[in-house]
């Protein structure tokens, strides 16, 4: 296919398609030149991978999409088989039945007693999850942003075309020509490049679930984030059950309680004996160390979920803004500059800016919407699970920004 | 789609104007004789032909102890600039431009002027011969009329003309609203300069955005509104005159740029200005004459050719609507392929190119509805349907209709000319 200015539009449509259907040949091929290959066995998988395939004929969702994951991916499966089980086994569970997914309940319960190993296996099979569903969060928003980047290439070209059409009937200088084709030119580029990122996502989805490159997937709609801000409580003491380095943190200092408090009883000179040669704490240092690792661990984790609770709130609150203030306005700047347009009170230049800028608002409410997701899906990895419902506080108005919060925050 | 495409779709040129909605057809069926109240009547009565305002009305007065007493009350109003199009101004009793004045040569009169704006004004009557101390300047003459105070003016009218009044106070932001008014002053002798028909209006310009109402104060240059009396054509009143009669027009300027003000079909002379009467033995035969910022221009002529006849001012962007100055030029443009993205990025919006054969279209494009929405409170750059046709005008432009059987005194629109067989151009190819 011939690529010159006017058909870079036209291009960029087939291989939207090309990529909807996994069927993007060329170029990224190379790296998936062999595409994953499973050979079931039956008393572990085959009925797994028989229903995965069933199942993929149909739209999924992000639970889905990690669902799906642990029956098919190979470390997953590998993790499986770790602890005695089998994606068969799984199956025949229900693992498949739609709904929220909640990965501790459903693989261990509470409360429960981890060995290292199935620790280990249940860390897995987490990261696994978490990984599948950003991966189909990320391909979900690719899905939904493809018609835009086709629309911000049409956009380009018609400014681009807007401009050669009217130097060649002598209305346009050479500068201006020039000036807007460079501009056109740098805006068809970047929706090249996002275009690429996009297509890029869906291959990354299909390697996250453990599916050969040319799968043909469908996923659902990106689903809407809810009005409001989340305000969660508890979440540390979830993380305390649920999250495996805080298990294994708190149970070291359970083992430690009594060592530690002898050395509390300690009394150290004022002066720290840092470089004294001295050891002012006797043979429990290592005890201690033990207990002060195993504190810092808690301690970061707290600050991480409290750090990541905040960047929920941040990313709730961009995707409201933009979905309910400034995307509607660019919709209604659009349509008023098409009666501008119509009454020649504005140019066919205005229109096409008006309408970029439409679309460049909604590729941001989209990303936006996808940046919320992935936030829940960081704060609920570091729960270690499926986070509690949260209470949704609505802003009146967009919020100032406030001043640096110095009181100690609780969950 | 390439509008002059479009247009070849419909059934015809015809069906096309017939189809425009009534709100941007020819409206030239305002009466005047709604002019003729009481001030006018009185006028009248003592032999003086009464002015003409076009779309407005003489203002009232009652004599108290010899003086003729005037009332005039500075407030903020909504007034129809077009039809579909309606503006906040600053006006007088209810009206911009105020009512004119009418009064005779060595009347005394008495002027309550009441202030209902939200600042202080003054008045300054614009041409008159009178004491310092009544000629109007806030701060120079007088102090300032606060809200909500009546002033008083009382002054004797030492000279007949044509002359105006308007604030000297915040003059920018007060006549950027609409603040101005006529004062004609007829000879004392009723003969004296006596004319059939004798027809009033000031130019007015105003900067109101598509889609709101309040006029930029600001503007001192990028007007889009170019008003007789504050209304556009097609709303703006239609002069009448029987063939063989006397007609006077006196046209003031208070907007920020000069109007050549020029008449088709007759030759007239310029026989007044704000400085008072010409004298014959000054005057020559014109069909334009330029009205300058801040003057008034009196012309007569005898309407002795009958037809529709084109009055308007000759700067061709000031016989339009609102358009944008901005707009890129299209003229020789091919938007095929243009037209081909933006149907693509605008779907569903019959979006249709438009100005690569010229602006004229432009009519029938406003005339259909929802199929091609305008903005909101605005009107467009073209309208006006005559009988053959769209007019394709806006803005100072009006009618002088002269017609054989209108009846002396009758200000009724006769309807459009019947073309004398033979006397019409005709298009042969």
């Amino acid at each position: 296919m011939a690529v010159d200015n006017g058909r870079f539009g036209d291009l960029i449509v087939l291989l939207s398609r090309f990529l909807l259907r996994g069927l993007f040949p060329l170029s990224l091929s190379v790296a998936f030149a062999a595409p994953t290959q499973f050979t079931p066995l039956p008393r572990f998988d085959a009925a797994a991978q028989t229903a995965v395939q069933a199942r993929l004929t149909q739209a999924f969702d992000a639970p889905m999409a990690a669902r799906l994951a642990l029956l098919q991916h190979p470390e997953a499966r590998k993790a499986l088989l770790d602890i005695g089980s089998t994606p068969n086994a799984v199956l025949a569970a229900g693992w498949l039945q739609e709904g929220e997914l909640d990965l501790w309940q459903a693989l261990i319960g509470s409360p429960a007693k981890l060995d290292n190993l199935t620790s280990q296996t249940v860390q897995t099979l987490q990261q696994r999850s978490q990984a599948a569903q950003a991966a189909w969060y990320r391909a979900a928003a690719a899905v939904a942003l493809q018609p835009l980047l086709v629309d911000q290439q049409t956009s380009a070209e018609a400014l681009a075309e807007l401009a050669r059409s009217r130097r060649q009937a002598g209305n346009l200088s050479r500068f201006d020509e020039a000036t807007t084709l460079a501009e056109a030119g740098q805006a068809r580029l970047a929706a090249l490049q996002e275009n690429q990122e996009a297509s890029q996502a869906l291959l990354a989805l299909r390697r996250e679930m453990g599916l050969a490159p040319d799968t043909l997937l469908q996923l659902a709609p990106l689903p809407t984030p809810p009005l409001g801000i989340p305000r969660f409580s508890g979440l540390l003491d979830l993380a305390r059950q649920q999250n495996l380095l805080a298990r294994h943190a708190l149970d070291a200092i359970r083992q430690d309680r009594s060592a530690s408090e002898q050395n509390m009883l300690r009394q150290t000179t004022l002066s720290l004996p840092l470089f004294s040669g001295k050891n002012a704490l006797g043979h429990k240092e290592n005890q201690i160390g033990t207990r002060l690792t195993a504190e810092s661990t808690m301690h970061e984790l707290a600050s991480q979920i409290t750090l990541q609770e905040s960047a929920l709130v941040l990313a709730q609150q961009q995707w409201q803004h933009l979905a309910q203030e400034v995307f509607p306005q660019r919709q209604a700047a659009n349509a008023e500059a098409f009666k501008h347009y119509n009454g020649m009170l504005r140019g066919v230049d205005e229109l096409l800016k008006s309408r970029t800028a439409e679309l460049e608002t909604h590729r941001q409410l989209i990303a936006a919407q996808r940046d919320y997701w992935l936030a829940w899906l960081a704060l609920e990895s570091l729960v270690g699970g499926k986070l509690p419902t949260p209470r949704y506080d609505q802003p009146p108005t967009i919020p100032a920004p406030s001043p640096i919060e110095t009181a100690p925050l609780h969950h | 789609m390439q509008r002059r495409t479009f247009l070849s779709n419909l059934a015809g040129s015809v069906a096309a104007i017939s189809a425009l909605p009534a709100a941007y057809a020819a409206k030239k069926t305002e009466s005047s004789t709604s002019n003729t109240g009481q001030a006018s009547s009185a006028v009248a009565a003592k032999g003086h032909t009464p002015v003409i305002t076009l779309n407005g009305k003489s203002l009232d007065w009652t004599v108290k102890d010899g003086v003729k007493e005037f009332r005039l009350v500075a407030e903020p109003i909504e007034q129809e600039v077009a039809p579909g199009m309606k503006a906040k101004f600053w006006g007088y009793n209810g009206g911009s431009p105020g009512p004119t004045i009418e009064a005779v040569e060595g009347d005394k009169v008495r002027i309550f002027v009441s202030n209902k704006l939200p600042e202080h004004t003054t008045i300054h009557w614009h041409g008159l011969l009178l004491p310092n101390g009544m000629d109007g300047v806030g701060g120079l003459n007088q102090p300032q009329i606060p809200p909500g105070k009546t002033c008083v003016y009382e002054f004797t009218l030492s000279k007949s003309g044509t002359f105006m009044y308007h604030p000297h106070a915040d003059e920018q932001v007060q006549m950027a609203l609409g603040m101005m008014g006529l004062f004609i002053v007829h000879p004392k002798n009723p003969h004296e300069r006596r004319v059939d028909r004798d027809y009033a209006f000031l130019l007015a310009a105003y900067d109101i955005e598509p889609d709101t109402m309040t006029a930029k104060t600001a503007t001192m240059t990028d007007f889009n509104l170019w008003t007789f009396n504050s209304r556009t054509f097609p709303v703006i009143q239609t002069l009448v005159a029987r063939q063989g009669e006397r007609v006077r027009i006196r046209v003031g300027n208070l907007t920020m740029t000069n109007h050549p003000i020029h008449l088709h079909g007759h030759t007239f002379t310029v026989t007044g200005t704000d400085g008072g009467w010409v004298p014959t033995n000054a005057q020559w035969p014109e069909v334009t004459t330029d009205v300058a910022v801040g003057q008034m221009r009196v012309i007569e002529f005898i309407a002795d050719a009958p037809g529709d006849w084109a009055f308007h001012c000759h700067k061709s962007h000031h016989t339009m609507g609102p358009m944008g100055h901005a707009v890129p030029n299209m003229l020789g443009v091919d938007q095929q392929k243009l037209s081909g993205h933006i149907e693509q990025l605008l779907p569903g919006k019959h979006y249709m190119a438009m100005g690569s054969n010229g602006m004229a279209e432009m009519q029938n494009m406003a005339g259909m509805g929802e199929m091609m929405p305008l903005p909101a409170n605005t009107l467009p750059m073209m309208s006006g349907a005559g009988p053959y046709g769209p007019m394709e005008m806006g803005g100072m432009f009006t009618i002088l209709k002269v017609r054989p059987d209108q009846a002396t005194g009758d200000y009724q629109d006769p309807g459009w000319y019947a073309q004398p067989k033979g006397s019409q151009a005709w298009i042969i190819d």
